[in-house]
């Protein structure tokens, strides 16, 4: 395969020249990655702030005798797929050696929810409101908690080694990024949110292992809109799990503070404050530049990064997503009897389900005591046969609709539509708003 | 006769240990740690832990390691009957927002997990060695334990990290 290079060399000093991550640079030859980490064949070594392709992607350009400041690279994602990022952080997390080399990778995505490694997607995602707006969920790698993407937000992932991990001092560069180039006053607040007048406009979390990383978001110019609605799910009370709960915080756009301001130049300045830093973090001014590598565009496909379908398939798949969720219960009780004639008050019918590996492991129907004669048998029979038929089915929000349908014979539609499971259109949602 | 004697000194030491008056949580770990266990209790670069009952080896992770992940608030734990090489990741803790793979310090299959943990993660933190054990595997190459540390060359380590 031919070697794509891209050269752009710029001053860079600041947001005036964004940097478009539009497709029309890739890097390296088809070999480049295939050679993988470690083959530190030190070809070039690169000075000055450059977007320079080469044909060794990560060949160390120096080693660690010649220098013991590890060199810092600025990747930037040219693919708008969760799942292909997902998988691109994945890949570089696994193969890259950062002993002497810091990475940045900077990512954005097409509007999808992304749940923490330990989370149920029911109790934080509206799943039947995503599905329907076919916004895929994806449970991520890191721990913590769920947060909504789109174009409007700004994904930052730094890699270290597993001692060199400090996500204190990368948020820090982001406050000092949005202070050098936007005069915004951003604060790291204990839980390591990105605050900004109380605000927080960020979210952090981390994968410790051979290496490192942590990732967060920035909200630039995100639909909030649609984040409200996606991560309020109305299902609290009914599951009962031990899974990782998100913090539910208000937030807001950088936009708000700046309407100049677009993800492309908080992308370029978050990239420029990490060049300036060193590998501790601190601000080592504009010479601290001409020791780094500068920015990269990054083509994720399978050609470039081998193995990395594999990845982004699995990532796609039901048994990550959803196979995963730590096992829960769903308890919900459904009052009958009321407004009937003869009967001698309300009663509770009782659904519980308990759901292993996202599947229903055992279903069971309470009735209340001596009051049996509510449910005419008939529709209990229906009952029974649908949740016997549950078991080992996968979990979905709408068997409990379709049990609630036959409870009381009516159909799905009319359920959901005085349920919880709402569309977006009808969603209206305060200015400040919750997510994780 | 003479190791038996050994180990009857060992087991007396701890007796009187557990006999006399524990002042401080702090050091009765330690010293159970030093006294106790320390012919069994072996260690990987990792953090993990492993003791070693006939065929069968409990696992858990070191001190140093629950002390700097934090408040542990979820265990995922391998299931029982999966089989894993040494280092595999075999499952994660969750602390402040981190997802901390566990390694499994030896090969063999995970013949039960400490389902205590799952449902109280706290547990790690607050009993490491003992309550906050995390699974049980049945070795397969009993030879890897020669290749892990133990404790006093654990503590080399830990100590030679923290000079870096």
């Amino acid at each position: 395969m031919q070697a794509v290079l891209g050269k752009v060399v710029g001053t860079f000093r600041g947001v005036g020249a964004p940097l478009k991550a539009s497709g029309s640079i890739l890097l390296g030859n088809g070999s480049g990655l295939a050679s993988a980490a470690g083959s530190a064949t030190s070809s070039r070594v690169w000075h000055g702030f450059a977007i320079i392709g080469t044909n060794r992607f990560y060949a160390t350009t120096r080693t660690a005798s010649d220098n013991k400041e590890p060199e810092k690279s600025v990747f930037i994602s040219q693919s708008t797929d969760i799942h292909t990022n997902l998988a691109l952080e994945d890949w570089i997390y696994r193969n890259f050696n950062f002993e002497n080399h810091r990475v940045l990778l900077l990512w954005r995505n097409d509007p999808c929810v992304v749940i923490g490694r330990h989370q149920n997607p029911w109790t934080e995602v509206d799943v039947s409101l995503a599905e329907e707006a076919k916004l895929p969920v994806v449970r991520r790698n890191s721990g913590g908690g769920c947060v909504y993407h789109d174009q409007g937000n700004l994904n930052c992932t730094f890699f270290t080694p597993r001692d060199g991990y400090d996500r204190k001092s990368n948020l820090e560069i982001i406050c000092r990024a949005l202070k050098r180039q936007f005069d915004i006053d951003a604060d790291v607040s204990p839980r390591l949110d990105v605050n900004v007048q109380g605000y927080k406009i960020s979210g952090t979390a981390a994968k410790l292992g051979k290496n490192a990383y942590h990732h967060c978001t920035l909200l630039v110019d995100a639909d909030i809109k649609k984040l409200s609605a996606l991560l309020n799910p109305d299902v609290d009370e009914k599951i009962e799990s031990k899974a990782t709960k998100s913090i539910k915080s208000p937030v807001k756009n950088l936009k708000s503070q700046d309407p100049t301001i677009s993800v492309d130049k908080v992308l370029s300045s978050v990239g420029y404050e990490f060049l300036r830093s060193d590998s501790t973090g601190n601000d080592g001014g504009e010479k601290q530049i001409q020791h780094q590598r500068g920015f990269q565009m990054v083509n994720p496909t399978n050609e470039w990064f081998p193995g990395l379908e594999k990845i982004r398939s699995d990532l796609k798949g039901w048994e990550w997503n959803y196979g995963k969720t730590p096992d829960f219960s769903v308890d919900q009780s459904y009052p009958i009897g009321l407004g009937r004639a003869n009967q001698d008050g309300a009663a509770n019918i009782d659904l519980h389900l308990r759901i292993v590996k996202g599947r229903i492991e055992n279903s069971q129907l309470r009735l209340p005591f001596g009051k049996e004669q509510l449910v005419d048998s008939n529709t209990l029979a229906d009952l029974y046969a649908f949740i016997n038929a549950l078991k080992d089915r996968p979990f979905r929000m709408d068997i409990l609709a379709t049990f609630e349908g036959l409870l009381f014979k009516k159909s799905t539609q009319e359920v959901s539509a005085t349920s919880s499971s709402r569309s977006l259109r009808d969603i209206r949602v305060a200015e400040s708003l919750l997510i994780a | 006769m003479v190791l038996i004697n050994r180990v009857f000194s060992t087991l007396l030491k701890c007796q009187q240990f557990r006999q006399g008056v524990v002042s401080s949580l702090n050091i009765a770990r330690l010293s159970t740690t030093s006294t106790c266990f320390s012919a069994a209790k072996k260690f990987t670069d990792k953090h993990e832990w492993v003791v070693i009952d006939g065929k069968v080896g409990t696992v858990g992770i070191s001190h140093y390691a629950q002390d700097s992940l934090g408040d542990i608030v979820y265990a995922q734990l391998p299931d029982v009957g999966t089989d894993f090489s040494i280092m595999d990741e075999c499952g994660a803790l969750e602390s402040v927002k981190a997802a901390s793979e566990l390694y499994c310090p030896l090969s063999g299959k995970v013949t039960e997990k400490n389902t205590a943990v799952e449902n109280t993660p706290a547990l790690i933190n607050q009993s490491c060695y003992e309550k906050g054990w995390l699974f049980k595997l049945e070795l397969t190459k009993p030879e890897e334990l020669n290749g892990l540390m133990d404790e006093p060359a654990y503590e080399k380590f830990l100590k030679a990290q923290h000079e870096e």
